[in-house]
């Protein structure tokens, strides 16, 4: 093999696995170094080679080899400069018009990037304290003028809203997708249009809603014409267009049909109202709300789950909670925390959608025992995934830290975004998540995903240490229900629901500073102890900064490690990526891992 | 010296149906050179385009090209059965650090009302031929510009200081920037007319608009080649570069810069 200079040569080794002078028709380049400890779905996988000379084609993209560490070629050699990464930006406008930008021309293997790109911020990945969703940010990406044409070619005002997808790789075809989202024009001018950037808004819901306790209206009669719904309530509703109406079967064995809820389209009469709905089945026996009630979730085994009433005046009916089991067999029925499960209700079944005791009167605050549907991290994911139209990639399947064994238990009784409740339960068990093109992929921040291999200052700009201020101490508290007592006033004792309020407390290592409260998504003690301590030990990792050539895209969760000679004295550095930043204009990553230094 | 302006450039047809999608043969008289027309030429061992000189023409350009042989032909007439003149030439070259490609080519002929220019590509080897613009109309003629002039290379590469001091680059596009000295002599018949007119150019396109220009003629190289596709450039004025200064005795002298219009 001759003996050449590698120019720009920036990646710790690159080695030329052929002699790329003795004429064969292409070569392979291996790359040595932080890279080689990916998965070929990690690496960009090409890299392109400029400005080569003799019989080599210049910009010619060549497959890098997989098996990384093929060490026969050593002090390699070719004139030329490594290039890693390009960013494509797919743009979608003016209904489906697509078109392909970057920030330089690219002439890739599927498509031409046109250079009309102005001003290109930062994407930063940020995450929570202890983790939970690792969110996206993107600043205003600003267009050249002239820069959106329509089908014909023709140029066209900077549109509204656009749809960007962005990929980074070295090929087009094999590039990994880092954002996709909308964008809003913001600003335009001679300078060209500028817009922000969003990614998707994950907009679903926690909890559904219910019909209130008498404010109950029966309804009288149902038409349905196929796109529409023509109701018509005992008395005058009160609702206006616009307003949401809930309508729900009677009794449990009534018919389901229409049942859901709906925006008010029209008011024809004051006691009738319209709704859009295509369906068109035979209505049973409904009723609507005057006033809609959210129904809580239960995560787990809740003690004493207040039961919310709905119906007429003239009857017990309560919402069923989301439970296992049915009535005594798993699931009890209490009166002021009096078990009450007798054969007064009506029969109960899992997916049953009113626990109903007809005319028998309930005396004080009726609630309920059992488990919930979710159990675990695992199930609340895969339910909240459900919701969002996610896949679910757990990255933890099978490991000492499947999310399928860790316990959660909560009363969610407050309306909130499914992902902020994902986003709050993984902070809590100490897991993060993140969302892209595939689907929410959720890991342990306990385990390494992916090892970046030992980094050395060929590969780094700058590297800083921090350190959390100490905690005195990790608290957190919930409250749980019990079946308890209290006087009536007359020297008598009369079972009442009591409220009892817990709490436990996890030392810092120092007696300084701040005190951190937590929301505890357990009813038991040992469990959020556990995680208070896993939080505290996470607390006091070093928050370790590595700016780096933007030359691979890095894993979340991914090892990595360094010798640090530059400090005094020297330490080995390890740790796990959190979140990082990509600079597009610099050409920097900036990853953020936490990890120790001994 | 010598530029092109205005550019009577037109295209005729939509070109070879090997061209690509994404690369239309608009691109040619797109001010671009990163904005190529290019053609997949697939079993094809050559490829035509068609194109044409709407105005009166004395000269054609092509910047930005890798096409592994080209051969011009001009036409007075738009059936191009009347040949005016042709010109073929290999696309690649030998240089002292290996072969490259030829990335210009400038071809004068007898002025025409209008032209009409078949261009054939070889592709028998190089599938993918590319060229980044075309340009045709009448040729303006000026001195040729003191010698010293520096060639200028615009280079958007970064750079930045590894951890352990050494150099990180990253390549990106060059630029060539030649900075350009005109001295005019006050004798020369023409010397009024080439000082003024380059006023009045540089009053036109500002430093917007990119055209022709072929900053030396008449080099040749040791074997007597000509070194025009060296010295031809599709540039515009650098911004605030442009500097005219009417001579008391012995020269009109003009400075400007030029700046490749990637």
């Amino acid at each position: 093999m001759l003996n050449a200079t590698l120019l720009g040569r920036q990646i710790g080794h690159a080695a030329i696995l052929a002699d790329p002078f003795a004429g064969q028709p292409s070569f392979s380049v291996a790359l040595f170094g932080a890279q080689q400890a990916h998965g070929a779905d990690q690496l960009p996988g090409f890299v392109q080679i400029h400005n080569l000379r003799g019989n080599l084609s210049d910009g010619v993209l060549y497959d890098v080899e997989s098996a990384l560490h093929q060490q026969f070629a050593q002090n390699v050699f070719f004139s030329g400069v490594l290039r890693y990464g390009f960013l494509y930006i797919t743009v979608t406008h003016s209904g489906s018009q697509v078109q392909r930008f970057s920030h330089e021309a690219i002439e890739g293997v599927e498509h031409f990037w046109d250079q009309q790109i102005s001003s290109l911020p930062a994407i930063q990945y940020e995450t929570r304290e202890f983790g939970g969703y690792i969110k996206l940010t993107w600043g205003k990406i600003g267009f050249l003028p002239g820069a959106f044409k329509d089908e014909a070619g023709s140029a066209i005002a900077p549109p509204d809203k656009l749809h960007i997808t962005a990929q980074w790789g070295a090929r087009d075809d094999r590039s990994r997708t880092i954002f996709e989202g909308d964008a809003v024009l913001r600003r335009r001018g001679a300078q060209g249009a500028e817009y922000d950037l969003f990614e998707p808004d994950y907009k679903a819901l926690v909890l559904s809603n219910g019909v209130g306790f008498n404010s109950v209206l029966a309804v009288t009669s149902l038409s349905a014409d196929g796109t529409k719904l023509l109701v018509t309530t005992e008395a005058d509703h009160g609702r206006a267009v616009g307003e949401r109406v809930l309508l729900q079967r009677v009794a449990e064995g009534d018919s389901a049909a229409f049942e859901g809820e709906y925006p008010v389209s029209a008011v024809p009469a004051p006691n009738q109202f319209e709704v859009l709905s295509s369906e068109t089945g035979t209505a049973g026996n409904l009723e609507c709300s005057a006033e809609l009630v959210p129904l809580p979730l239960v995560l787990g085994q809740v003690p004493q789950v207040p039961l919310v009433r709905t119906g007429k005046s003239t009857g017990w009916k309560f919402y069923r909670p989301s439970f296992v089991g049915t009535l005594g067999a798993g699931l009890t029925v209490h009166d002021d925390g009096v078990d009450v499960t007798d054969g007064t209700w009506a029969p109960d079944g899992t997916s049953n959608k009113y626990l109903d005791r007809g005319a028998t009167q309930v005396f004080g605050t009726a609630s309920a025992q059992g488990t919930g549907q979710q159990t675990s991290l695992g199930d609340l994911f895969s339910w909240g995934c459900a919701r969002l139209g996610l896949d679910l990639d757990n990255l933890e399947l099978g490991g000492a830290y499947d999310p399928a064994n860790i316990e959660v238990g909560a009363l969610i009784d407050s309306q909130m975004a499914v992902i902020d409740l994902l986003d709050q339960v993984a902070g809590a068990c100490n897991y993060s998540f993140w969302i892209d093109s595939l689907g929410l992929h959720l890991f342990s921040n306990r385990v390494a995903h992916g090892d970046a291999g030992t980094l050395d200052d060929f590969e780094l700009f700058e590297v800083d240490y921090a350190f959390e201020l100490p905690v005195r101490h990790f608290k957190c508290s919930w409250q749980e229900r019990f079946a308890g007592s209290q006087n009536n006033g007359a020297g008598s004792s009369i079972p009442a629901l009591k409220t009892a309020k817990k709490e436990v407390v996890v030392q810092g290592t120092s007696a300084l500073g701040e005190e951190k409260n937590l929301v505890a998504f357990s009813y038991s003690e040992a469990t959020n102890r556990a995680r208070l301590e896993a939080l505290a030990a996470e607390r006091e990792l070093a928050k370790i900064t590595l700016k780096s050539p933007l030359e691979r895209l890095p894993v979340f969760g991914e090892a990595i490690a360094l010798t640090d000679t530059q400090l005094e004295p020297a330490a080995n550095v390890s740790g796990k990526v959190r979140s990082f930043l990509l600079d597009f204009g610099a050409e920097t990553l900036t990853i953020f891992a936490k990890g120790t230094l001994t | 010296m010598k530029l092109i302006y205005p550019d009577n450039i037109t295209l005729v047809d939509a070109g070879p149906a090997e061209t690509l999608a994404e690369y239309p043969l608009g691109n040619l008289t797109d001010d671009h050179l990163r904005r190529p027309w290019k053609a997949d030429a697939g079993a094809a061992s050559e490829l035509v385009v068609n194109l044409a000189s709407a105005g009166p023409a004395n000269a054609v350009a092509l910047f930005g090209l890798e096409v592994e042989q080209l051969t011009l032909q001009v036409y007075s007439d738009a059936a191009m059965t009347q040949l005016v003149d042709s010109l073929t030439v290999s696309g690649k070259e030998q240089e002292l650090f290996g072969e490259s490609w030829v990335h210009s080519v400038w071809f004068e002929f007898a002025q025409q009302s209008a032209a009409w220019f078949k261009l054939t590509l070889g592709t028998a080897n190089h599938k993918t031929p590319k060229i980044g613009r075309v340009t045709s109309g009448l040729v303006s003629k000026y001195v040729n510009p003191k010698w010293g002039y520096a060639q200028g290379l615009q280079d958007y590469s970064t750079s930045q200081r590894l951890r352990n001091g050494a150099k990180w680059a990253r390549a990106k596009e060059v630029a060539r920037s030649p900075k350009l000295t005109l001295e005019i002599p006050l004798k020369d018949p023409t010397g009024w007319d080439q000082y003024h007119s380059l006023i009045e150019l540089y009053q036109l396109v500002q430093g917007a608009t990119p055209f022709a220009i072929l900053t030396v003629e008449g080099r040749s190289d040791a074997s007597g080649n000509s070194l025009d596709h060296r010295y031809a450039h599709w540039a515009s004025f650098a911004s605030g570069s442009f500097s005219a200064t009417e001579g008391g005795h012995a020269f009109h002298t003009i400075d400007f810069t030029l700046e490749e219009n990637l």
